[in-house]
Formats: C-alpha cells, structure tokens, sequence
C-alpha cells in the first residue's frame, strides 16, 4: 500500500476513533442535540478537537516531523506578506456576508419565520462584529479541526488524487465524521423526511462546499489559520437576521438547503481560481 | 523571527510550565468527571445560607479552583512581559545582544509582540476547555452560575492581558528588566497617589450614600445588561489596537536607540 495512503488512514482511524467515542457516549448516555443543556453541548463539541490531536499522533507514528512552515509541515506560520493578510481578512468577513445571504434566502422563502428583533438597535448593528471577535477568540475549536482536516487531511488527499477529487472525497469524510451527532440532530433537528440519511448527505454536501473554501484560503495563505478563522466566524452564527428568526416556527428542509446558494456561488468561484491556476493556458510559442 | 520565539519559550522555561499547567488542568478535569455537582448530597457537601437556599459546596470548591487558574494565567502574562526581556538582558545590555543578531530590531521587537500574542490564545483557549469541562458537569445553581460568568468574563481576560502586555513590553524591551520594573513600580504608586488625592479632596458624598448609589447601578446594569455585555465582547477590538500602537512606539524608539 502506498506510504501516503497508509497514513491517511491512520490519520482517519484515530480521528473518526477518538470523536466517535466521546460522540457514542454523548448518544447512549441519552442525550439529544436538541434536548440537551448549553453546558452538556459545548462539552461533546470538544470532540472538534480530535483532528487536531489525531494529526499530532500521527506524525509521530509515521515519522514525519513537526515542522511548524513550509513543504509537509504542519502549516501553523503566519505570513502576511504579499498581500496574504486579505486571505485571512476575507476569512473573518466571508462567513458574515454567506450567512447573512443565506438567511435572507430564507425569509425570501419563509417570511412567516421572522419577527420583531428582541433586542435594542445597538445589538442588531454590533452583532456581526461581536460574532467575529467571538469566533476568532474563541477559535480553538475550530482550530483543532482544521489542523486535522486542512493541515494533514487534505495535503495527502490532493497527493493522492488531485485536487477535485480530493476536495469532494474530503468533503465526504468530514460530513460523514458528523453523522452520530447528525442523527441526533446536530443542525437540521430531527424533524425532516428521511431523518436521518438526508441529513447526513446534506451535512456531506455542506461540509463539501465549505471545505472547498476552507481548502481554498490554506492553499493560498500556506496556513490552516485563515481557514480555522474562518470555520470559527462560521460556527458562530454571525448572521444578523438571525435575531428576527422566531424559536417557534419549523423552517422545511428545503429551504434550509437553498440557504446555501450564496455559500454554494463562492465554492464556485474559489474552484474555478483553484483549478485555473492548477492548469494554466498553455504558453504561445513562436 | 521562529527561532527568537523559541529563545523566548525556553527563556520562559516553557516546556515546564506548560506540563504544570497542562497537568494541573487535567488533573482538575478528571477530578470534576470523577466528583460531578450531582454527588454532592451524597458527600454531605450540601449547605444551606441564611436565606435557606441550598448551596452545591462540591460545585463551589472547583469553581474557586478555576477562578484562582483565571488569576494565575494573568499574573503569567505579567511575569513572561518582564522574563523575556531579562533574558536578553543578561547578555550585558539589550542594545548590545540585539546588534549581534542577524535579524533587524524590528523582527527583534516584533517576536516579542508576536510571543505575547500566542501566549495570550493559549492560555484562553485552556482556559475556556477547563470552563467547558467544569460547566457541564456542575449542577444548575450558584456554582453554574459562576461558572456561566467566568465563561462571559473570559473575552473581558483577554483584553486585559492585551492590556497589559501593551503596557508593560515597551518598558522592558526599551528600559531593560531592572529600569522596566522601577518604572512599573513608579507608574503603580503615582495611581495610587492618585486615588488616595481624589478620596481625599473631591467630592465623594456619593459614597455616604453609596446604598442609593449601588441601587441606581445595579438597576441602570439591569436595564442595559446586554448591551453592556455585547459592548464587552468589543473589548478585545480596541486593545488590539492599543497592542499595535505599543508595537508601532517600541519599533519607533527602538530605532532612535539603535541609531
């Protein structure tokens, strides 16, 4: 079998292994996402930082080294030269304009879900901002994902199969990573035709489409902290219009999914550039 | 500019604090899993004030724990501002060991800022799993309670240690341990001064009636209770800046001292 490939899947056993067991016992212990409290949720999302500690074993397993920058390292240097700063820049703020989007998708869709705001002017301006400052703060989490995925996972993935393939497959292993919390109604609940395949294929495509971004600014910026940044801000919930999104009232999963078109439009956009500069037009020659 | 920031870790003596801390974490961690809030009845760790509420004192004794992790990672940022420079300084002057270098000064002071700066998100992030960990297993109550504030507290922490390395490298990097310190010191007793001569010659007739007063805070805190945490939350925008102005001063009179 093929050295790379060899380590991947140490990588992927020790990942899937350590967050399923924490997720299992979340599940057989009786909770639910939905049923259960703030404190109990942020305790299993620690399991985000199993990637990251699966990344460390491995390279100690295989040998590989703990270079910090540079060709196979881990990818955790800071360089903003050459105007590389926008990359991480862009990472704060994208997730604040496709989720701001997103949600307005929804009210296009589903005005009946949105109300009065129940908080003051103040709040309704600053909110983006504070989810920022939140998310990037507060980014261990994320990170301990995106050291695993972006910064061992995806390297050896593009090795393995280019970079479309890899991108796809990648997005699959993550989403599939979620399915146990899926199936307990990690963000889609668990009130929709087809709980819970439909969810986890959703989670799948979603998990695609972000990690295609994701992909995107550690490629350009050669660090997984634009895209652990990013992931964070995500995570975070920083739309806007989510403070006139009433509790009571079921958003169908269709709409649900056709939130994701902006998100979808700068996938689009970040594989195009990605693929363009992977086979550049062939040189005139005279 | 890595490998001044090694310097600095071991400098630090980073691998051993980091142990001790790590373990000294953990250790509270497994200690929470193992006694969990809801085991306190049968320890008899159960009290009731004079109110008659019942209060978790299992719960309670961890939450101290935590809060005396909170103080103990500030004084660390403190302690490291004035460490990394004393390090340097042993090589005869600053001045000196920088033009020995081969860097220039500006990666030289900038390794510093950046080293506070990852130093800071560590410490916040281990700070925040040791909350998450503590919460979950903590019973709804007074001990939760705390925990939830400490939780919201933990931006308000960050921005003071950003604070607080803004002010304290410039004088360490510029002045050198010893001559940083009297400063510190210097700075300290002059606000000292400061409030001893507002107590004693403004007017403080509010505190006579400091029953009132406390009542007209706690309703105004009331009413703007989540703008005012929102606004806290912003804490750490604005102290960035002030952390990149400190940076910009330093870089700027460390080059009048080169020069």
């Amino acid at each position: 079998m093929n050295i790379t490939k060899k380590r991947l899947l140490i990588y992927l056993g020790l990942s899937f292994g350590m967050a399923w067991l924490i997720f299992f016992i979340f599940i057989f212990t009786g909770h639910t996402w939905t049923g259960s409290t703030p404190e109990m949720l942020s305790l299993v999302s620690l399991g985000m930082l199993t990637p990251a500690i699966a990344h460390v074993i491995t390279r100690k397993i295989t040998n590989e080294g703990f270079r910090l920058t540079g060709e196979k390292s881990m990818m955790l240097g800071i360089d903003l030269k050459g105007k590389k700063w926008i990359f991480f820049l862009l990472a704060m703020l994208l997730p604040v304009v496709y989720s701001t989007l997103g949600d307005g998708v929804i009210w296009l869709f589903c005005p009946e879900a949105f109300g009065e705001a129940e908080v003051s002017s103040f709040v309704v301006i600053i909110y983006p901002l504070i989810s920022v400052v939140n998310g990037v703060v507060l980014s261990f989490a994320a990170f301990g994902e995106e050291f695993g995925w972006r910064g061992y996972m995806m390297p050896k993935l593009i090795e393995l199969m280019g970079m479309p393939k890899a991108i796809i497959i990648g997005g699959i292993i993550w989403g599939l990573w979620h399915a146990p919390l899926t199936c307990v109604g990690h963000n889609f609940g668990m009130d929709y035709p087809g709980f819970p395949y439909v969810g986890i294929i959703l989670m799948c495509i979603m998990c695609t489409a972000l990690g295609t971004v994701l992909t995107y600014v550690t490629i350009k910026t050669n660090s997984i902290w634009p895209a652990a940044f990013m992931h964070a801000v995500n995570n975070s919930m920083p739309s806007v219009l989510l403070l006139f999104m009433k509790q009571d009232v079921g958003i169908p999963l269709w709409i649900h999914a056709l939130s994701y078109i902006p998100l979808i439009l700068i996938v689009v956009l970040c594989l195009f550039l990605m693929l363009k500069k992977k086979n550049p037009a062939p040189e005139h020659t005279h | 500019m890595g490998g001044l920031m090694y310097k600095d870790f071991v400098a630090i003596k980073g691998k051993r604090i980091c142990i001790i801390l790590l373990s000294a974490i953990a250790l509270l961690c497994i200690l929470r899993v193992i006694f969990p809030g809801s085991m306190a009845e049968r320890l008899d760790f159960i009290v009731k004030n004079d109110a008659g509420t019942e209060i978790n004192m299992l719960d309670i004794m961890f939450v101290t724990a935590y809060i005396c992790i909170v103080v103990i990672m500030v004084c660390f940022v403190d302690v490291w501002c004035a460490r990394l420079s004393e390090a340097d300084a042993s090589c005869v002057r600053i001045k000196n060991y920088i033009s020995s270098l081969p860097v220039s000064a500006n990666s030289y002071v900038a390794s510093k800022y950046v080293f506070i700066t990852i130093a800071t998100y560590v410490l916040i992030s281990l700070l925040s799993i040791t909350g998450i960990v503590l919460a979950a297993f903590t019973e709804p109550g007074q001990g939760l309670d705390l925990i939830r504030m400490c939780e919201v507290l933990v931006l308000p922490v960050t921005s003071l240690l950003i604070l607080v390395a803004s002010l304290e490298l410039p004088l360490y990097i510029l002045l050198g341990r010893e001559k940083g310190n009297l400063v510190k010191v210097a700075i300290v007793l002059l606000l000292v001064f400061v409030l001893i001569g507002f107590m004693l010659f403004a007017d403080v007739s509010w505190l006579s009636e400091k029953e009132t007063f406390l009542v007209r805070f706690i309703n105004w805190y009331m009413k703007y209770q989540t703008e005012i945490t929102l606004a806290s939350y912003l804490s750490p925008v604005a102290d960035q800046l002030i952390f990149y102005l400190s940076y910009r001063i330093t870089v700027f009179f460390k080059a009048r001292q080169e020069a």
